[in-house]
């Protein structure tokens, strides 16, 4: 079968309409499931209590913000790259649903902190780089909004994603220093990709604690 | 004017440009050799403008290729640029600097190096004397476009010449000026491509004519 | 090629001294937001020794935003742009010799006013080399990745608003680890940590951010 000829909208708009429906059903299928398993049937939690089932919506929603994020960058790059049209378009459709995943994880994030930590947020590694992730995402919507050539909103828009997959939420593990200043110099030296000097420092700041 | 051997040509191979949601022109060909003359002519709007900037590089078509000495000008880049004079429709002109500064910047970038005395003859040959010194500012429509003109003067080692609608603006001697030095260009086997409403001397001159029908 | 990039920061230099309002309005800035901040959070001075380090940051990096649309904008409305694009030097080092002369106007005086600054807030003089050094590494760096959003956001409207949306988000590291620097010599912890990972940031963004830059100058000016 060839599926490059899927690779151009005015092929690929009809075969999405026909599985649009499909995949709806699915996905409300896995959803109600994946709800009622984890409000009814997983046990209490020992020491949180009832408060914990939240992490049944906080935790995949976080993880498909970033996943979302590189798959965005993914393909925008290939649009910039191969001129292809739809790859743009995909990379275009993601950002809304994963700004708003972004927001969701951010949201219910503090609804789960409220009860278990005391406080709604805190300036701590992983909160703050989710927050940068929501601007990242808004600024990639902004900047597509305000381009009215769909082509250059594109190629534009394809520009700004890529240097940021390196500078996304690293998450370095649930040791990381939740609260205060520790987190924030957790965060500088979290940034490994950027450099190595930075893996070593992260290795003094884990023994200096 | 015949072919001249030495000069490349430009070749324009199935061109097609949509802006927006405008198709400007389709499968446009042509081929522009050495000591050849192109006169891209059409209503406003038809996409004379965007047909130079195409054949500049400037632009990427939506579909086609532009060639110069056989290769994809998209590939060659600044081996392209090196070899080509463009002066468009903005007058590429800092008003905070004197219009020899402006010359010599222009000339640097396009890696020509000049002398300050070719800077003030080239600017006297435009009918500028005495304004080499004056920021561009208060100079008037006419003289601005003047200065971006006086390139062509330093140009010669530039076989092409890609002209947006180079006698805008500019009075009667400004205009002989600027022909005479499109047509000696041309007679030493350059080739040139311009716009222009004007129907005189250089109309005759040209080698080759399109007319874009606009949409 | 040499020849070009310094005609080009010749000529950008040139053009900001000529024009020197337009500098001058970006250092009053600076040291206007940074005098607003006693003003907002009271005068207590153990109060103010400890967030100087990141009120000058902040002050600076918003400074340095607010001269950003210049690096492209003027020579884009008037054609200049144009040229460089049609030049025979590389589009990136012409970009990056653009950014050479952004910072030598913007940047570099809000290095050289900023321990003035900083003893307006009690910060301890033997850590002043500290900030400045910090400062000195780190506004490159934001004139660098700023150039990458002046590019992409040239001739929109909204611009400037949009241009600050985008650039923030990636300002951030460079805030973190910079105002992290002079915190850390304070705090006895000593700040090479943080300049090191300054100049780590600094090396890559003048290795990668030209060539972002010309790409998003192709896009834009198409």
């Amino acid at each position: 079968m060839n599926w490059f000829k899927y690779s151009s909208p005015q092929s690929f708009f009809p075969l999405a309409g026909k599985l649009a429906l499909w995949f709806g059903a699915l996905a409300a299928i896995a959803c109600a499931a994946g709800l009622y398993i984890g409000f009814f049937v997983a046990p209490t939690d020992a020491q949180q209590g009832e408060a914990y089932r939240i992490i049944f919506i906080h935790v995949p929603a976080a993880w498909m913000s970033m996943f979302l994020y590189l798959v965005m960058a993914f393909w925008a790059g290939l649009g910039l790259a191969f001129n292809t049209r739809l790859s743009g378009m995909m990379a275009s459709a993601i950002a809304p649903t994963g700004a708003l995943f972004t927001f969701l994880a951010l949201w219910t994030g503090s609804l789960w902190g409220k009860p278990t930590w005391g406080t709604w947020w805190v300036w701590d590694a992983r909160l703050t780089s989710e927050l940068i992730l929501l601007f990242l995402y808004f600024g990639f919507m902004a900047l597509q909004a305000a381009i009215d050539d769909p082509r250059r909103a594109d190629k534009a828009g394809a520009v700004l994603a890529q240097p940021r997959p390196c500078q996304g939420p690293d998450h370095g593990g649930d040791d990381a220093d939740r609260n205060g200043r520790d987190g924030i110099r957790l965060l500088v030296l979290q940034h490994r990709s950027r450099t190595d000097a930075g893996a070593l420092h992260h290795a003094r700041a884990r023994t200096r604690k | 004017m015949g072919k001249k051997a030495g000069t490349p040509s430009l070749e324009a191979v199935d061109l097609h440009c949509t802006r927006g949601e405008r198709k400007l022109f389709g499968a446009l060909n042509f081929t522009l050799h050495g000591g050849g003359l192109l006169r891209i002519g059409g209503v406003n709007g038809s996409g004379k403008t965007s047909l130079l900037r195409i054949a500049c590089g400037l632009l990427e078509p939506t579909r086609g290729e532009v060639r110069w000495a056989g290769e994809n000008i998209r590939r060659l880049q600044e081996e392209f640029w090196r070899q080509l004079v463009y002066v468009g429709h903005a007058n590429s002109i800092k008003d905070d600097l004197t219009a020899a500064e402006n010359l010599y910047v222009a000339c640097t970038l396009a890696g020509t190096r000049v002398e300050p005395a070719r800077i003030g003859e080239a600017l006297r040959s435009l009918g500028l004397a005495g304004c080499e010194n004056l920021p561009a500012r208060v100079l008037s429509q006419g003289q601005r476009r003047r200065v971006a003109l006086a390139r062509l003067a330093l140009s010669e080692a530039m076989p092409l010449w890609i002209l947006d609608e180079p006698f805008a603006a500019l009075d009667a001697a400004a205009i002989d000026c600027v022909q005479r030095l499109v047509i000696e260009h041309v007679s030493r086997g350059g080739a040139a491509m311009l716009t222009t409403h004007l129907e005189a001397q250089i109309a005759a001159a040209a080698t080759l004519r399109i007319d874009l029908e606009g949409n | 090629m040499m020849a070009a990039l310094r005609c080009v920061i010749y000529r950008d230099v040139l053009l900001a001294v000529r024009r020197s309002s337009d500098v001058m309005t970006v250092l009053l800035f600076f040291v206007i937001v940074v005098s607003l901040f006693p003003l907002g959070v009271g005068p207590d001075p153990a109060l103010l020794r400890t967030i100087a380090p990141g009120v000058i940051w902040v002050a600076a990096l918003l400074a340095s935003m607010l001269a950003l649309h210049r690096i492209f904008a003027s020579d884009h409305s008037d054609g200049a742009l144009e040229q460089m694009l049609l030049g025979v030097t590389p589009l990136g080092m012409i970009v990056g010799a653009k950014v050479v002369a952004h910072w030598l106007v913007s940047g570099l005086p809000l290095v050289l006013i900023s321990p003035v600054l900083a003893l307006q807030f009690d910060f301890p003089q033997q850590f002043l080399w500290t900030l400045i050094l910090s400062l000195a590494l780190g506004t490159p760096v934001l004139s660098l990745i700023g150039a990458i959003g002046a590019a992409l956001t040239l001739g929109l409207r909204g611009g400037g608003a949009l241009l600050s949306l985008l650039v923030l988000p990636l300002y951030v590291p460079v805030l973190v680890i910079g105002a992290g620097a002079a915190e850390a010599a304070v705090s006895g912890l000593g700040g090479q940590a943080q300049l090191l990972l300054l100049g780590a940031l600094l090396a890559f963004a003048a290795a990668f951010a030209p060539w972002a830059a010309a790409v998003a100058l192709r896009i834009s000016t198409e």
